[in-house]
């Protein structure tokens, strides 16, 4: 189990949701959620919207408190954490978000967004700090002009890269990102996944990308979870889950994306329907209303998560798993 | 018979060039894309043909529509032929639509704008419009207000407003970048069919190659403003011959690539208030040379249109008048 | 890393509005700055005394002696509108002080907790705000009696709820920006997190609200004094100038013209400071 950082047990989170007057409604964001994220692994967690993804990311870093279930962080529960221990925990897990405009203060020139956590946790002396947010500025490939500028002054990139500087600042253990390239475009989006990916050898990081974009995590993550209305329906080694899915609602999001190949013929029969909200989940199997080759069970009973013997997981009646694990 | 097109058209923001120099034809019944990143200048050109910049923007060259000189028609004209002639399909249909007012009225509303029809057969119209749209119960559905439709049915609606009038070209910029794939599926299926009954000669502005490579018969590529390279889709991924098509298209993130190895051509997109001269893809290309500070003709290369000193059809021309500027 | 070399990007030029703004409240301050000026140095600027009556010169006009000219008493106007003005800025300028004091701290945690705290703070300040602002003022003098420094705690009193509700809302805004939530990741502990990001972040609709209500308490110290609940005669204010001017309107206008163009070019300056602030106070030099 050792080589497990986090793993969480029935995670779920609720929202109260307003409609009209006084009247509030109950959104599962995130729904008896079991993952166990691996020491230096990237996890990829895809998903649409309304699927969970970015909830169970701050649920990670206990940036939210989870409704009910555990996160289990290297050995400790986090919802056992008094003020002190928390303090510690948020130094071994920091986020990246999908938009480095918003998540820098524009007020703040970014060297000193860059030095913050290291004021805050109390890492080196003050002019260790210094040196360090020079050395980290050049680990994500900005310069010292760079740290000078305030983030409007920045390229969508540069702002990722300072960002991104900020939560290895403190050498965390997990970085949980958030679409960190969604708002990028493709040259600086591959510039970035690069760095992450360097960063992530050089730190030896475990990152949990949360992503709608599949050929991210084809590129990038080693296992890759697969989100759909608060649940993980499939989870499973990257290449094995996309070149082979067992969950019909995996099989659909990697038909779905359109390839930059005129020759392979687009996808004719697109998942029908719409997403259903999350405020008010279908019966039994969740995807069922979508889903091509649901049969009368799917209506009511809802499928469990099962393994097989690669550690293949998916949550659909119909998968042609091994069938000797739970 | 060419439906629009643009001769030597050039876009300032004040000192902010923000497309420089581009022609380009789009045949009757084709849809044509113009692809880049952000601020290469491709909804700039949309809005131009338009007619939509804000006044503070100076539009030199000629766009022809139907053989019309539009920059030469005064704003009254103008404003007659949007939404009936020409028609515009938005990223974010949340916004394109009256929140105040119901879907079927606002087809309605837009037919009775441009044609001298009565209030019933306007509904009627409408009602169809939603129907081929796939607006399930469009009869009842006429009556709903935009918020209660999802964001994939929003996008139908918009779709059928812009189709209203049967325009000469309808113009769609990112139509599908505000949408879960799934549902981008469904409307990407959706604009090949109605492609294939209307047969509409259409612009879509894109940044994604996959839904270009999906719905598109020839593709322009902006860079910084600059038009670099025209081509049939076809022929544009299975061999671009712009060093620029080339970087996009390479550094799209998948499992060919190795974790961390993305080809991602370094620097980023130059400042358009002074722009490198010549080529502005020059300061990041691999295939530079001198000639690259004088502007590359857009040059038939094989089934390509190139703007490029680099490719063997233009070289020879391109040593000569370095060597003549020298 | 080859994007080391990289320059930095070019700051987009600042928009017209912007650099309006900047000019506007440029403007603003400067006309403010001297007005402070004027109100501080009243004494040494004063002609006159304004109490003196000339029973002479009893609405008499205008002249070199006595620019502004006398009023029903035989008082002179410019003395009386500079004394006056003193009061009445310092009223509204303390009055808006106060309630940013107090409205301030209420609106950023309200803000930047939200829920119950939230629920427990702004409650009360919305009962506050269902009244009507000049009869609560009324209703405090009445309480009190009459006098400046009631006029300036009845207009705090107006101006609190107002003020608290814009640093609310700001606060909330600011509160949903990734960065502070990024902070809370960063192991920034709360305040410092209100202290660094958020205030600084929120502060600017407050002011800007902060400068238009100085410029409004100064009507409302008038409106006040006009009606006999503010300053006492023979204090000079504003208002009670206005008042009395009114009567004799017809036969001596620079009575009354005079402390209202005071007011006028107050309240101007105080907006031109507001609006300017506006355009400033975005750190990306866009007005929005």
């Amino acid at each position: 189990m050792s080589d497990v950082l986090v793993r969480t047990e029935g995670l779920t989170r609720d929202f109260a949701v307003g409609r009209g007057l006084g009247a509030t409604r109950t959104l599962r964001a995130v729904d008896g959620v079991d993952l166990d994220v691996r020491k230096g692994e990237i996890l990829g967690v895809v998903g649409e919207s309304g699927s969970g993804k970015s909830t169970l990311g701050r649920l990670l870093l206990r940036l939210i408190e989870p409704t009910s279930g555990r996160i289990v962080f290297d050995g400790t529960d986090l919802a056992a954490l008094d003020r002190r221990a928390l303090h510690a925990f948020r130094r071994r897990a920091q986020p990246i978000y999908q938009d480095p405009y918003s998540s820098l203060d524009p007020r703040w020139r970014v060297a000193r967004t860059i030095r913050e956590p290291l004021d805050a946790f109390g890492i080196g002396t003050t002019t260790e700090r210094e040196a360090r947010v020079a050395e980290l500025l050049e680990a994500v490939g900005l310069s010292g002009r760079h740290g000078d500028a305030r983030p409007h002054e920045l390229s969508g990139g540069q702002r990722q890269r300072a960002a991104i500087a900020a939560a290895i600042a403190p050498r965390p253990d997990l970085v949980v990102a958030d679409e960190p390239v969604s708002a990028l475009d493709v040259l600086v989006q591959a510039q970035i996944l690069n760095l992450i990916a360097s960063l992530q050898r050089e730190f030896g990081l475990t990152i949990v990308f949360i992503t709608h974009n599949l050929s991210v995590v084809e590129h990038l993550a080693d296992r890759v979870a697969v989100m759909y209305l608060g649940r993980v329906v499939e989870l499973g080694q990257t290449a094995a889950v996309l070149r082979d899915p067992q969950h019909p609602y995996t099989r659909a999001l990697i038909d779905s994306v359109p390839h930059p190949d005129p020759a392979r013929s687009p996808e004719l029969s697109p998942l029908r329907g719409e997403i259903p909200s999350p405020i008010d989940p279908p019966s039994g199997c969740r995807f069922h209303t979508r889903c091509p080759i649901a049969i009368d069970v799917c209506k009511s009973v809802d499928p469990p998560l099962r393994a097989d013997a690669s550690g293949r997981v998916a949550a659909c009646h119909l998968a042609q798993l091994d069938q000797h694990a739970a | 018979m060419t439906v629009l097109r643009l001769d030597h058209v050039s876009v300032l923001y004040g000192r902010v060039s923000a497309v420089s120099d581009v022609s380009l034809a789009v045949d009757e019944g084709e849809i044509f894309a113009l692809v880049g990143e952000s601020g290469c200048g491709k909804t700039t050109l949309a809005m131009a043909v338009m007619g939509l910049l804000p006044r503070s923007a100076a539009v030199a060259g000629t766009i022809e529509f139907l053989g019309r000189d539009l920059t030469a028609l005064g704003e009254d004209e103008r404003a007659a032929l949007r939404g009936d002639r020409i028609s515009m399909v938005f990223q974010d249909p949340a916004s394109a639509l009256d929140p105040a007012f119901s879907v079927g009225e606002q087809i309605a509303e837009t037919i009775r704008a441009h044609k001298p029809v009565g209030l019933r057969e306007a509904k009627t119209r409408a009602i169809r419009l939603l129907e081929e749209v796939g607006i399930p119960d469009a009869s009842r559905r006429y009556r709903d207000p935009p918020h209660r439709f999802s964001g994939g049915m929003q996008q139908r609606v918009v779709i059928a407003t812009a189709l209203a009038n049967e325009p000469a070209l309808l113009i769609a910029d990112e139509p599908t970048a505000a949408l879960d794939v799934t549902i981008q599926a469904q409307i990407l299926g959706l604009m090949r069919e109605l492609r294939r009954r209307h047969r509409t000669t259409s612009l879509l502005i894109a940044h994604d190659f996959g839904v270009v490579a999906q719905l598109c018969d020839r593709a322009g590529v902006l860079y910084a403003g600059q038009l670099v390279e025209v081509a049939p889709v076809a022929a544009l991924f299975s061999e671009s011959r712009h060093p620029y098509t080339a970087a996009l298209l390479g550094a799209l993130p998948s499992a060919e690539h190795a974790r961390g190895a993305l080809p991602a051509a370094p620097g980023q997109v130059p400042d358009l208030v002074s722009p490198p001269p010549g080529c502005r893809f020059q300061p990041r290309c691999p295939l530079r040379r001198a000639e690259c500070d004088l502007v590359p003709p857009l040059a038939p290369v094989g089934d390509h249109l190139t703007a490029c000193w680099a490719t063997p059809e233009t070289q020879a021309l391109g040593r000569e008048l370095a060597e003549a500027r020298a | 890393m080859t994007a080391a070399t990289v320059a930095l990007r070019h700051v987009r030029p600042r928009t017209i509005t912007a650099r309006l703004g900047g000019r506007q409240a440029a403007a603003g301050i400067g006309i403010l700055t001297l007005l402070v000026l004027v109100a501080l140095l009243a004494p040494v600027l004063a002609p006159h005394s304004p109490d003196a009556i000339d029973a002479d010169h009893i609405l008499a006009g205008p002249s070199w002696s006595h620019p502004f000219g006398f009023d029903a008493l035989g008082r002179d106007v410019l003395s009386r509108v500079l004394f006056a003005y003193r009061a009445s800025l310092g009223v509204s300028i303390g009055a808006v002080a106060l309630a940013l004091v107090l409205g301030l701290p209420i609106g950023v945690i309200a803000g930047y907790f939200g829920g119950v705290v939230d629920n427990l703070l702004m409650r009360p300040i919305d009962l506050l705000l269902a009244l009507p602002a000049l009869l609560l003022a009324i209703s405090l003098i009445s309480i009190t009696g009459p006098g400046e420094l009631v006029a300036l705690f009845a207009i705090a009193t107006i101006y609190l709820p107002i003020l608290a509700r814009v640093v609310r809302s700001s606060v909330l805004a600011v509160s949903r920006e990734l960065y502070v939530e990024g902070a809370r990741a960063r192991g920034v502990s709360h305040a410092r997190t209100i202290w660094s990001h958020v205030v600084p972040n929120a502060l600017g609709p407050a002011v800007v609200q902060a400068s238009v209500l100085a410029g409004f308490a100064l009507q409302i110290e008038a409106a006040l004094s006009f009606l006999g609940l503010g300053a006492q005669p023979p204090t000079p204010s504003l208002g009670l100038m206005l008042a009395d001017g009114y009567q004799v309107l017809q036969q001596a206008p620079w009575a009354d013209i005079f402390p209202g163009l005071a007011i006028a070019v107050t309240v101007v300056a105080f907006n031109l400071v507001g609006d300017g602030l506006r355009a400033k106070l975005d750190p990306r030099g866009i007005s929005g």
